[in-house]
């Protein structure tokens, strides 16, 4: 059975901070073992969703390449 | 005397020290500083990462004559963290109007239209003080890792690891937060 997802977010075309900011203002709004399924195409992006995950306890639940180089991680909020 | 000879031991087996220096500064003076403490911190026993944004990273390009046409266009195959879709024309103005390498660097103080660094150097070399590419390589020697921030290398089209005299890995923000977090000792040059 699949993840279900709470919250979709699409941070494509933007680089470096932005879509760790972003995401850090998503995961405020969510509880402690939802789901949130980011997706862009900076090309560190995927690194820099698992170092945010790390330094803030979430953990990286699935990563699905897209096409032109987006990348889709599902994040399970931590507590 | 038990503390004295204990204490070398009890060092031996505590988790090392970390260290992060950050460059920002694309000047001869100021990477010299910066080099000097991550090689000399390293060499104390510290682990050190080094992290280098926008100037900064000009002292570790590889020097390019003006003719060359490698000075210019970067390579169109790209490189680590580099999105080539978005690219200008301006981009390689930037690039190639750039300081490359660390013999290439002004001095912040008294440059003299490039002479200073050129003083700078011969009583360096008079007095055997370490010349900046070879803190460089002999930082890299001791293990001294070296970070790029992805935006600096995409926005200034270096071509990572072509461009480099050195290896270095093109990483963003987040890793620089995770190595300061784990330092017990963090400057910005």
């Amino acid at each position: 059975m699949p993840t279900p997802i709470d919250l979709r977010l699409d941070v494509s075309g933007v680089c470096c901070p932005v879509p760790l900011i972003e995401l850090a203002k998503s995961v405020r709004n969510l509880d402690a073992g939802q789901t949130l399924l980011i997706t862009g195409n900076d090309p560190i992006f995927e690194s820099s969703v698992r170092d945010f995950c790390l330094a803030n306890g979430h953990a990286v639940v699935d990563v699905v390449a897209g096409a032109r180089r987006s990348v889709s991680v599902l994040i399970r909020v931590g507590g | 005397m038990d503390s004295l000879l204990t204490s070398p031991i009890d060092a031996a087996q505590k988790p090392k020290k970390k260290g992060t220096v950050l460059l920002v500064s694309g000047e001869l003076d100021k990477a010299l500083v910066a080099f000097e403490i991550a090689a000399g911190f390293q060499a104390m026993g510290m682990e050190m990462s080094m992290w280098f944004v926008l100037y900064g990273a000009n002292c570790l390009r590889k020097p390019r004559s003006l003719f060359s046409p490698a000075k210019w266009f970067a390579r169109l195959r790209g490189g680590q963290g580099r999105n080539l879709e978005t690219d200008t024309a301006l981009q390689h103005v930037v690039r190639g109007l750039n300081h490359d390498g660390a013999c290439h660097l002004p001095l912040s103080q008294l440059n003299f239209g490039g002479l200073g660094p050129m003083i700078v150097r011969r009583i360096m070399r008079r007095k055997g003080i370490a010349q900046l590419d070879e803190l460089i390589r002999s930082a890299r020697d001791l293990g001294v890792r070296y970070s790029i921030c992805q935006i600096c290398v995409d926005a200034m089209a270096f071509s990572v690891p072509d461009d480099l005299i050195v290896e270095a890995d093109v990483r963003g923000v987040g890793a620089y937060y995770l190595d300061v977090a784990a330092s017990d000792y963090n400057v910005t040059i």
